[in-house]
């Protein structure tokens, strides 16, 4: 190391005055910092595993606001830094504070686009005829392979094995119907799986598919079934899945249903 | 830059290499404000239109891949922990081990890169477009597009300046390995690493609301 052409004492007193503005901080702060944010990430990523409806967001915020006051305390050393540098930084969030606080203001006071009312071709069955949709039949199962193809196939693959074109970049894969039946996740009875199809399945690229017909979505779930392997059923949420046929079946021929979003409706409207 | 510092260690119409380091800072923070309302306006824009359309939003992020996107966040946190130890160096003026982390650095910064390219290819391949640009299938929500062209802008936008960091960090290895600095007069680095942090800070906004928002 070739040293400048300062006098020793001269170089001594300059970095003593220098360090007096740039405390030396210790290298283990450093990687402490790091060690934080390592686990902090790990925790965000585990959670967004976990459906906690809204409070999903609100982790997450809370965690890289978090993250990024470790970030700026430490790495950039605003902790250690002039209260003008803070307060110029702190000036940009008071900014950013402001803007979305007034364009989330003007969002909130209007009605929020509505979901239109697009009249649904109502249902044909009675709760007399329940029975029959829930017992599998040849023209059922004919009928839910059709209905798979045009609504299921593009993610769940024209086999059902799970590997349509749609589903290959999800997280987690779309369903292979050919596989255990143990391993469905709302379990596989008629009722299940009947409000799997209504609900989606949270926290997968598994939609609501309510704007199919109740018998439609009969034919879908026997035709389904028919692709398994053994006969095992498991029905884990049986009581849901019954109680919302019969309300839907009640339904039919009431009021309108709201499925649609205004946008998508007029999009419809327009082919 | 000349080679007048042999004599004078700060530009001419400083007091000292201190007053010329306040001042340079107060630039650099003056410029990140900037960096972080470009953004910020990126993600006042997103979240607004996540509160519109939140089944949207929950079904198209399910085709992002949650692990490249964790991965390339452990990446660019150890890049901003090389970075802050780049500067811990030069401050002791152990000049070699300056420049080994600011290789590190630029390393971390290829991979992300890297990871990045990847995951742009799958959506490209699978039609996940921007706009008018977009053919993705089986969605069941309308308006994925719309998606899609926030994480493209919004990923596009950091990529570049993970970029251009990149090319400040080569420009300031070229200059360390020069001698052009010592513990007294680091300016350019710490400036480099305070844009280098903001990076990594946006990113850490960027992951849990674009790859984890369901």
């Amino acid at each position: 190391m070739d040293h400048k052409h300062d006098d020793k004492i001269g170089v001594q007193k300059h970095v003593k005055e220098h360090h007096k503005h740039h405390p030396l901080i210790p290298l283990a702060v450093y990687v402490k910092t790091l060690l934080a944010l390592l686990v902090l990430t790990i925790i965000t990523v585990k959670i967004s595993y976990v459906d906690l409806g809204k409070f999903n967001i609100v982790a997450n915020l809370g965690i890289a606001t978090l993250k990024a006051s470790l970030v700026m305390a430490f790495f950039m050393g605003l902790k250690y830094d002039t209260v003008l540098n803070r307060a110029f930084i702190l000036s940009s969030f008071v900014a950013l504070t402001i803007l979305i606080v007034i364009c989330a203001s003007d969002l909130w006071t209007r009605p929020k686009p509505e979901p239109v009312a697009v009249k649904q071709a109502t249902s044909a069955i009675t709760i007399a005829e329940l029975p029959k949709y829930e017992h599998s039949s040849p023209e059922l199962v004919a009928k839910g392979k059709e209905l798979f193809n045009t609504n299921c196939a593009v993610c769940h693959g024209p086999q059902g094995n799970g590997d349509g074109a749609g589903g290959s970049s999800l997280s987690p894969k779309p369903r292979n119907f050919h596989s255990d039946g143990a391993t469905w996740t709302d379990g596989n009875t008629v009722q299940s799986i009947y409000y799997t199809l209504a609900m989606g399945s949270p926290g997968t690229g598994m939609a609501s598919y309510k704007s199919l017909l109740p018998e439609d979505r009969f034919a879908l779930l026997h035709y389904v079934m028919s692709l398994e392997p053994n006969a095992h059923r498991v029905g884990k949420v049986d009581a849901k899945g019954e109680a919302l046929e019969k309300e839907e079946v009640a339904g039919a021929g009431g009021p309108p249903k709201t499925v649609l979003p205004i946008d998508f409706a007029i999009e419809r409207v327009a082919h | 830059m000349s080679d007048s510092h042999a004599h004078a260690d700060h530009a001419h119409h400083f007091d000292s290499v201190e007053h010329e380091f306040e001042a340079g800072k107060l630039g650099m923070w003056l410029f990140l404000v900037t960096e972080i309302m470009l953004f910020g306006v990126f993600f006042a824009a997103y979240g607004l239109f996540m509160y519109l359309y939140p089944e949207m939003y929950k079904e198209a992020h399910h085709h992002l891949n949650k692990m490249m996107g964790a991965f390339n966040t452990v990446v660019l946190l150890i890049s901003s922990l090389t970075m802050a130890l780049s500067i811990a160096f030069i401050q002791r003026n152990q000049k070699g081990k300056s420049m080994a982390m600011l290789a590190a650095t630029f390393v971390c910064a290829c991979i992300f890169l890297v990871v990045k390219y990847f995951e742009y290819m799958e959506k490209i391949h699978h039609g996940l477009l921007p706009g008018k640009f977009f053919h993705g299938e089986g969605f069941t929500a309308p308006n994925a597009a719309l998606f899609y062209s926030f994480y493209f802008v919004m990923t596009g936008t950091h990529g570049i300046h993970v970029l251009i960091g990149m090319g400040a960090i080569a420009w300031i290895m070229f200059r360390m390995n020069r001698g052009d600095f010592n513990e007294r007069k680091y300016g350019a680095v710490e400036f480099v690493g305070l844009y280098w942090h903001i990076v990594d800070l946006i990113w850490i906004f960027l992951f849990p609301l674009i790859y984890l928002v369901g």
